[in-house]
């Protein structure tokens, strides 16, 4: 009973969090007398300008202090994640110590988050989530303007890695001009969804890889039909799909064009508009009611996320998915039920055999900002200058910092990070070269790491960096010419958050109908795209770009 | 029942205990479930291929979760928060029973304090209030924050209540003639003869501590101060993969693991199972003896 008070409490907080949040911001400006009492018995210690100067800034951070890496990190040399060898460089580098106040994983922290917010009572310095939560924060004035810290005391390299792959990383944190977060930027090429093949399979019913969707489609009715695992009953399904197929099967959809990303804003006519709401989208749907009807895909998809359709793959049940890189952490153990399994990744088919646009969001993990009234706020920005030197710098001790000894994450066990966001593939490229020249005893980096899991036996490496038929050898040959960046990266438009989730469950359960026939793929679709408008779609589109600009 | 079934009250009973046996089936099934799966190979897990039985048994995640420090923190946390959280709420609970059930004449304005706290069951200030009110009175983060929040239960109040109120007066006012004060009259008196009450509230007391998370997540800002339940609620609760950071691959492979956490759920609910036999012998008698005056 007071369970359900309490989430239901929780949930009208959420619809509050507006309002709340910006009465709070006021008083902080106004009294300033409670946030002061909390952090600045610290602070007051220090004088204006910080230069050497010790001074401690309260962070909330999201990260499960409990979780294995860290708990391994401890049992080997002590460290712990409010004191270790990051910690440790700010505070001789910079005199700057952090003094954790918020620290638990996502989707608690966001929680958290939303309540500090609402009750006046955030770090000094924090991780922002969502980007709805930094709008937020960002109009009610509670956050410092960072812009000219970053300018000024921003490195070379810092830049350099944050706006690698386009300035707009910034778009989200930007009001007026002004920037007030840093983002932590990482690759973007974790956004690819890759098509993941039995090759076994293939190889027994005397199947070519697939270049168009017609193979694709042609694969998937011979797994169904072909008893591919071999034991006489018809119980193998072609290709796996789930109730979240919008994200989950992206690359599908990628196949009939830019313009059919059903997770993203797309570019039409210098107009960003919606993915999932473009003509492109009714033949991969008609292709997918197809197989529904064929029972090539599971009829039951629509009660299964993700993990639980994914058993199916894992046992050897079905033998083609689309799926990130870090899939193969989930079909690691398909071989420990099928030893002869064989899983490659091939090129996204397209519909004729061109290279497949593949539609990225910039890769970020959260961003970084400072609460007004916070002293010297341009140290969160030498902080992150000696982040990055100290895994990409001329001087750096690369492995101490980024993982050793089996603790693969001690670059997350900092207050803030960010990495190379050609770091993985890169590391991919060198693995290939060292094979290929026999040189990979002088393997550095990531490269190195990644290639002692893979002599160490570790299937899951070899499978996402290895050198042939594996998702980096496809992002090596796709990256970026074919990449198109997602055409809006800023916050929930205000229809979107009054709107969004009613005019995202249509758009669900619409599309689910198609794919289960039970809708028309043409008119259906049309019919769903009407309804969407005047739900708000219209509206939301136009706010969009509004805030773009166009 | 020795009476002859008439053929209809025959009906009834076959469909009755084919409705109950059907309702603990399910209500079983889901744990037996969690059992197989704790026992069960990763493999065959993540393969979808566990149902009621292990598959390719092994002891391995229950090893797993004994060298887990964290594990045995959260669950350390627990013990402590259900202790000194039930020894509050019984007491507390005792002493406003006892002056509550007096008869109007003798505590002037009983049904007004009643209404008071009955009405704290229906309606309270929210989730951001009582977050604010933790925060300034300076409790965040401790202890506290998850045994004072609840420390009378209102529920437990009334039915303490009931039960007080059915002790015969005369006992009362033999021992007022005796020269006992009311703090006599309700520690030699009343307690005594309310054990099935108490050991009733006790339990309820005792399982809702052990079982509450959502409190320890929104008070405990830091992770490792989390009570068992709250932990458990991180590791089992469903990540959104869209976003989530990708690059997170050691938790991804841990995430996969859901026999570890099967194992983690069946060590939880071990001692709370423990527990349950020896309060249960009280539990029907002091429920039905609170609620004949309700």
């Amino acid at each position: 009973m007071r369970k359900k008070w309490a989430l239901s409490g929780m949930a009208v907080m959420m619809a509050f969090g507006v309002a709340a949040c910006s009465k709070s911001s006021e008083n902080s400006e106004n009294s300033g007398s409670t946030s002061a009492a909390s952090s600045g018995a610290v602070q007051t210690a220090s004088s204006d300008s910080a230069g050497g100067t010790p001074i401690t800034y309260t962070f909330g951070r999201n990260i499960d202090p409990n979780s294995d890496p860290i708990k391994l990190l401890e049992s080997q040399t002590g460290e712990t994640l409010a004191d270790n060898r990051w910690t440790r460089l700010f505070k001789e580098k910079l005199n700057v110590s952090v003094d954790y106040k918020m620290v638990t994983a996502s989707p608690t922290y966001d929680q958290q988050f939303k309540l500090a917010m609402a009750s006046n009572d955030l770090p000094d310095m924090f991780n922002v989530t969502s980007e709805a939560d930094m709008k937020q924060l960002m109009d009610a004035g509670a956050l410092e303007d960072l812009t000219d810290a970053y300018k000024q005391y921003g490195s070379e390299l810092l830049k350099s890695i944050i706006e690698a792959e386009t300035a707009r990383v910034f778009e989200p944190v930007t009001k007026d001009g002004k920037i007030y977060a840093i983002p932590l930027k990482m690759p973007s090429t974790n956004g690819y969804n890759h098509l993941w093949i039995r090759e076994d399979w293939l190889t027994k019913l005397g199947l070519e890889r697939p270049k168009t969707m017609d193979d694709v489609y042609k694969i998937a009715k011979a797994f169904k039909e072909g008893d591919p695992d071999g034991n006489g009953k018809p119980d193998t399904f072609g290709l796996q799909i789930d109730n979240a197929f919008r994200e989950n099967m992206k690359g599908f959809f990628w196949g009939y064009g830019a313009e059919a990303s059903p997770d993203m804003w797309v570019e039409r006519d210098g107009k960003a508009v919606r993915g999932f709401v473009q003509p492109e989208m009714k033949e991969p749907l008609a292709m997918l009611q197809t197989m529904y009807k064929e029972g090539i895909i599971d009829k039951e998809f629509g009660t299964k996320d993700n993990a639980k359709s994914m058993e199916s793959v894992v046992s050897g049940k079905t033998g083609m998915f689309y799926g990130p890189h870090w899939s193969a952490f989930t079909i690691d153990k398909t071989m420990q039920n099928d030893p002869n399994a064989k899983w490659i990744v091939v090129p996204l088919p397209s519909k004729d055999g061109s290279p497949t646009k593949v539609s990225l969001t910039i890769g970020k993990d959260s961003y970084v900002a400072v609460k007004k009234g916070t002293k010297n706020p341009e140290n969160l920005v030498k902080m992150f200058n000696v982040y990055v030197e100290a895994l990409f710098g001329k001087d750096a001790e690369f492995s101490k910092y980024y993982g050793e000894n089996g603790v693969e994450n001690i670059w997350q066990m900092s207050p803030i990070y960010t990495l190379d966001p050609m770091i993985d593939l890169k590391a991919h490229q060198e693995i290939k070269a060292a094979i290929e020249n026999g040189t990979t005893d002088s393997l550095g980096g990531t490269a190195a790491g990644f290639y002692a899991n893979i002599k160490s036996g570790m299937w899951t490496f070899e499978m996402m960096f290895g050198p042939k038929d594996t998702p980096f050898a496809y992002v090596d040959q796709s990256y970026p010419d074919q990449i198109v960046w997602n055409a809006y990266l800023g916050a929930p438009t205000p229809t979107q958050i009054t709107r969004g989730s009613s005019m995202d469950e249509l758009i669900i359960t619409s599309l689910t109908a198609i794919i289960m026939g039970k809708t028309d793929a043409d008119q259906g679709f049309d019919k769903m795209v009407a309804e969407w408008n005047k739900l708000g779609g219209d509206k939301v589109t136009q706010e969009v770009n509004a805030e773009l600009g166009k | 029942m020795l009476l002859r079934q008439t053929r209809g009250q025959k009906i009834f009973s076959v469909f009755n205990y084919a409705l109950l046996t059907l309702t603990a089936v399910l209500c079983l099934l889901p744990l037996i479930h969690v059992i197989a799966l704790s026992f069960s190979d990763n493999a065959a897990v993540s393969g979808g291929l566990v149902t009621l039985w292990p598959v390719r048994f092994t002891w391995e995640p229950y090893a797993y979760v004994l060298e887990r420090s964290a594990f045995w923190k959260a669950f350390g946390v627990t013990l402590q928060r259900a202790a000194l959280g039930t020894a509050v709420n019984v007491l507390l609970v005792i002493l406003l029973a006892y002056p509550l059930s007096m008869s109007g004449e003798k505590l002037r304005a009983r049904t007004l304090y009643v209404w008071i706290f009955f009405f704290t069951m229906l309606f309270n200030g929210g989730l951001i209030p009582t977050y604010i009110l933790i925060k300034e009175i300076g409790i965040m983060d401790t202890l506290w924050a998850l045994v004072l929040p609840g420390a009378v239960t209102v529920f437990n109040l009334i039915l303490m209540l009931n039960f007080f109120r059915q002790v015969p007066e005369e006992l009362e006012d033999s021992a007022m003639i005796d020269g006992a004060g009311h703090w006599r009259t309700l520690w030699q008196i009343y307690v005594p003869i309310s054990t099935p009450a108490i050991a009733t509230i006790t339990l309820f007391c005792v399982v809702g501590h052990w079982n509450a998370w959502f409190d320890g997540l929104i008070y405990m800002r830091d992770a490792a101060h989390y009570p068992l339940q709250s932990y458990l609620q991180t590791i089992v609760v469903k990540f959104d993969f869209q976003t989530m950071s990708a690059t997170d691959a050691q938790r991804l492979a841990q995430l996969n693991d859901r026999s570890v956490k099967a194992a983690q759920m069946v060590v939880a609910a071990v001692p709370i199972l423990l527990v349950y036999p020896f309060l249960q012998k009280y539990f029907v008698s002091g429920i039905k003896l609170g609620s004949v005056k309700g």
